[in-house]
Formats: C-alpha cells, structure tokens, sequence
C-alpha cells in the first residue's frame, strides 16, 4: 500500500499543566493594547497590529508588528516543527525512511554481529549494506564482509589471509543471492522483514568467516514504513 | 553521536556506535577502544577477555574436537559405558 502524502492544517492548542481541566478561551483583539487576562486560560498578551490594510494583505499573518506573507513547509520526517509564520505543514508519510548507522568493535573473535537499531511495531527493516574493517594499517579500508545492497542483493567476502588486500583482492565471495536479507535471529530469508518489537536486532553469521579482535566493522540499514 | 559497550557474564565483549549495549561517554569508549587495540597476543592454547575493571584474564581455548563425527550409536554406547568406537 503506498501513502501519499498527507497535508495537515497546524492550529494552536492549549493544555493543563497538571493542575487539572482548564477551560480555554478565544480573545478577540480588534484593536493594539496589552491584555491581561486574570482567572482565564490564556497568558497576558500584548497586540501590536498594523492599523491599515490593503486588498493584498488578504491571507498574511502578523509578525513582529508587520504583515507577513505566510508561507509552508515540506516535512520528510519525524520531528517537531516551528510553526511560526507556516499555516501548514506537508508530511511525506511514505518517504519514512529511517537510517540507522554504527559500528562494533569486538574484544575477541566473534563468530556473530550483533546491529541493534530502534524502530517501532511494524516497521520494515530492510537491509544491512556495510561493514567493514576502517583500522587497517595500511590505512586501506578492507571490506571483510558484507551486504552490497541494490536494494536486495547481499555478498560476503572473506578474506582468507587476513592480511590487508584491496577489496577487489578478496577470492572467496559468496553471493547469498538477491532478494535475500539477514532475519533478527540471523537466518538469511527474503528481503525484508516486520520488526514486531520497539527495535530490531540483527545477528549476523557466517560460518567460515569471524569478525575479529580489534577491528572497527561500520554498519548502515534501514527501516520503512511497512506495506500491507 | 551515541557509545556503548555490550557485556556478557561479566565481560566487556564489545564497544560500538549506534543503539544497543549499555551507553558510556566517548572517553570512556575511546579508554576501551586503546586498551582492545593493545591486547595481548593470543596463542594456540590461550586468549584473553577483557574484564569490566579493563584488565585482561587469560582464557584457555578450547582444543578442536578430537571425534567430530562421533554418531548417535557411538555416543550412546559411552553413555551406557561402553568403549569408544
């Protein structure tokens, strides 16, 4: 199912701070002077309106004493927006593509790699695309192993010296296939799977190839809102 | 940027970047980082893990299985005291 994108209209609000219901109530400022508004929900306000308008101030807002154009944005993702001098905000829903980014660094040799990410119920974590070792001496980073993501194809490379060689160097690579990805319990099934947890947790394994002591492995994926 | 480190039954068994492990301050993670880039050599018989005081306890490695391919009858037949095939 795709999303298209959703336009929300962005009103002011008001809310209790702990002390129970409140009632909220409208001013209407028809003319400058400071208002004070003892007993009521609203603070103290002080209005400083132009005093003339023409037909072409129709739609602006009041800024600062000035009549503005009112203007909007496009919001691509989660976050809290100021709204100030914006009457709507365009929400890509279906551009809710998170990144998530680390590293590991292991103590001794790891058989497994653990990429833990946050997410929410129901997200599609779709792809690990890189690790690799960052702290080669010879300051030529080695991709020891790896998912090459054109969206769906993964590859591990081992390197069998374990001596620093370009990537290209690298003579046992295992295509896993496309359309393939690695599961949370470290099953290499489709290409994607629904996080049901508030996170997700990949486990990597490879069984002739361990991540080892010392070195840094950086790791990149992503989570999509997921299709029906 | 957020640091942790992920420990196991009383080890440090890794630092990283990102979600996940218990968070620690950056200097903490480059401390651990220093001493993991300056472990002691492992030999065919010993290893080292790292303890969350930072110091290195020496491990005996495993050796290899000597009869991998031991099968259920065999393995059943030392069970009940018999000799190993």
């Amino acid at each position: 199912m795709a999303f298209d994108p959703v336009s929300y209209a962005m009103g002011k609000s008001a809310s209790g701070g702990g002390g129970g219901d409140i009632t909220v109530e409208a001013l209407s400022v028809t003319e400058n002077g400071s208002y004070s508004a003892s007993g009521k929900a609203y603070s103290p306000v002080t209005v400083n309106v132009p005093n003339s308008y023409s037909a072409s101030d129709e739609g602006k807002v009041v800024d600062n004493g000035a009549l503005v154009a009112q203007t909007s944005d496009t919001v691509t993702q989660n976050d809290t927006y100021d709204t100030t001098l914006i009457n709507s905000l365009t929400v890509n829903v279906s551009g809710g593509i998170v990144k998530h980014t680390g590293s590991v660094t292991y103590a001794s040799n790891q058989k497994s790699m653990v990429v833990t990410g946050l997410g929410a119920p129901a997200l599609l974590v779709r792809f690990l695309i890189d690790d690799y070792d960052n702290d080669a001496t010879d300051g030529v980073p080695k991709v020891l192993g790896g998912c090459y993501a054109d969206g769906v194809r993964l590859v591990w490379r081992t390197n069998s010296s374990g001596t620093s060689a370009a990537v290209g160097d690298y003579g046992s690579a295992t295509d896993l296939g496309t359309g393939r990805t690695v599961q949370a319990d470290g099953t290499i099934v489709s290409n994607r799977f629904v996080s049901t947890t508030t996170g997700f947790t990949f486990n990597i394994n490879h069984d002739s190839y361990l991540f080892k002591a010392g070195y840094t492995y950086n790791y990149v994926c992503y989570t999509y809102p997921e299709e029906a | 940027m957020r640091y942790c480190k992920i420990i196991d039954s009383g080890y440090i068994i890794a630092i990283g970047t990102g979600e996940g492990g218990v968070e620690i301050t950056e200097s903490e993670y480059n401390t651990i980082l220093d001493i993991i880039h300056n472990k002691p050599a492992a030999t065919d018989t010993t290893d080292y893990r790292l303890k969350l005081d930072l110091t290195w306890e020496p491990y005996e490695i495993d050796p290899p299985d000597p009869d991998p391919d031991l099968d259920d009858a065999e393995a059943l037949d030392i069970l009940l005291g018999g000799d190993e095939a």
